[in-house]
């Protein structure tokens, strides 16, 4: 599975797909801190921190999806499978990847963010503890996040998938927003066990959700089930 | 006599489809199986088969002696190499980047040997082309590129000459020959132009509706096709004799049928075999080219 992981690797981290994406991630987080345009410390920093829980697993479910729907496109996942390499290898090379996409956007993210945060003086109002759980929870939620993208990508490879993606992340913003407002029903609110766009209003740089470890346990396990599902099906999966 | 792929009993059924039927097939080493059939015969989906991107609904096959299911097969699979229906490149990178992204997913180490791949497959002096500017008969070959990155034992070409011009059919069978011959790869290629099989297969297998209809050798094919007149006699030895003592070639198909591959004169033939109490009870002449002998396996008419 190493050669699978290091092709694969190689084929993202050089791909324009990638770096558009990086920078359309970059690009839409510093909107964020512009349109904020507070001067208080910290303030610009947090509102960049709520577009991040947008932005971020909506910019990785692109990457995945394409980059895996790239493959089933041209065919060249047949390349892979007729040299013999197993299917849960490579699917599971594809989850690997998507990790080090979603781990590259956060430190991009974070460094963005860190720069924020000096321009407008806000580091002496940092604490760590809140910050590293608000951290861990996003983490664990992204590779939820992560985990689904790729289970997308394998159901409907390509553009369908992106679409489905979008619409899936759009809902979830929404639900998110009303659920901000106070409103919607209670179910709708244990979407922030999984997903970032939950933890909008939920969670901030400094204030971390209550019960965090049950975010983790959510997130965590979904993340687990989507990548099973997402083996189950492919390894079942007739190719072209 | 050793086989590198052979299949038994193989079916692939899909909903309310049946691609295959009970398709048994043996491809020896070192040869060069053609494998004809219709479009829609079931071609490409036996060699989706076989290459692990589906799975049987019944039957079985093996790849040098391993079982499909058997967890080794992937092993097996690691000698040889497929281009199913159309290339499997990346089009946004150039010849020799797709060549070491396929050098990467087998793991070797280090990209020894692109170059005369490369060569190997005329696309040399391609430099920075991207391969979606590439024409169909590169892309072919680009893939077959591809497909020989890991050394195989074994290539599996699904209709290589498709959309091709004549210079890259003539291009493709060379190089098919060069390898075959020099590298001993053995080859299945699948293919509906028979004229062009014919001219490098060493072995047949026609398949109409997703059953094997006949196995034969090249040879065998070719003495199917020849020129003869079928004699149809009471005493065949005593024809076979007269035959012999003509210095004339011949072929008993049956106990009672002879094939004579020359033009005896009948008359002088029947009164020599007269002679002997031996009587002609028909007479029919073969002449029969490819295509027609592959519509009389599969059925339908000759348009000649």
């Amino acid at each position: 599975m190493s050669k699978l992981l290091h092709a694969d690797n190689n084929r993202m981290l050089r791909s324009r797909l990638f770096r558009l994406g990086m920078i359309s991630l970059m690009a839409l987080l510093v909107i964020t801190f512009v349109l904020d345009g507070e001067d208080e410390p910290l303030k610009g920093t947090e509102a960049g921190f709520q577009g991040l829980l947008l932005f971020l697993p909506m910019v990785c479910s692109f990457i995945i999806i394409l980059f895996v729907g790239h493959e089933f496109g041209n065919g060249a996942i047949r390349n892979k499978l007729i040299v013999g390499h197993l299917r849960s290898h490579v699917y599971t090379s594809w989850m690997i990847v998507g990790i080090v996409v979603t781990l590259i956007g956060m430190a991009f993210s974070a460094a963005l963010l860190a720069v924020n945060c000096a321009v407008e003086g806000g580091f002496d109002e940092l604490t760590a503890k809140p910050l590293i759980i608000v951290w861990t929870v996003l983490l664990c939620e992204l590779l939820c996040n992560a985990a689904l993208s790729l289970l997308l990508a394998v159901i409907l490879p390509g553009a369908k998938g992106a679409v489905v993606s979008f619409i899936f992340q759009y809902a979830l913003l929404m639900v998110s927003m009303i659920a901000m407002e106070g409103g919607g029903v209670a179910w709708v609110k244990t979407l922030s066990y999984f997903f970032p766009q939950g933890l909008m209003g939920v969670a901030a740089l400094q204030a971390a959700p209550e019960k965090p470890w049950m975010y983790i346990l959510c997130s965590l396990s979904a993340a687990v089930a989507f990548f099973a599902l997402g083996i189950y099906h492919f390894r079942r999966k007739d190719l072209n | 006599m050793d086989y590198v792929l052979e299949t038994r009993g193989l079916t692939k059924r899909y909903n309310h489809f049946t691609a295959l039927q009970d398709l048994s097939m043996h491809v020896p080493k070192g040869a060069i199986y053609g494998f004809v059939g219709r479009n829609g015969a079931g071609k490409t989906t036996l060699i989706r088969l076989v290459c692990g991107l589906q799975f049987p609904t019944e039957g079985s096959f093996t790849l040098w002696n391993t079982e499909n299911k058997d967890a080794k097969i992937n092993l097996m699979r690691q000698r040889m190499g497929a281009v199913v229906e159309t290339p499997s490149l990346f089009p946004y990178m150039t010849a020799r980047e797709n060549l070491q992204q396929q050098y990467r997913v087998l793991g070797l180490p280090s990209f020894d040997g692109i170059d005369e791949l490369l060569a190997l497959v005329g696309l040399a002096d391609t430099d920075k082309k991207k391969a979606e500017h590439f024409s169909l008969g590169m892309r072919q070959r680009l893939a077959i590129a591809v497909a020989l990155c890991g050394n195989p034992d074994f290539l599996v070409l699904d209709e290589p000459i498709n959309g091709l011009d004549p210079q890259g059919i003539v291009e493709v069978r060379e190089l098919i020959l060069k390898l075959n011959r020099e590298r001993n790869i053995t080859f299945l290629i699948s293919s509906h132009i028979l004229d062009e099989l014919s001219r490098i297969a060493t072995h047949y297998g026609f398949v109409d509706r997703g059953h094997m209809v006949r196995e034969m050798s090249a040879e065998e094919l070719q003495n199917a096709c020849r020129k003869c007149v079928s004699l149809k006699v009471t005493d065949a030895e005593a024809l076979v004799r007269e035959l012999t003592r003509r210095g004339i070639e011949y072929t008993v198909t049956a106990g009672d049928t002879v094939d004579v591959y020359a033009q005896p004169n009948i008359t002088e033939l029947a009164l020599a075999l007269w002679k002997d109490r031996c009587e002609i009870l028909s007479c029919t002449e073969h002449d029969e080219n490819l295509e027609g002998f592959f519509l009389s396996l599969v059925g339908g008419e000759s348009h000649e």
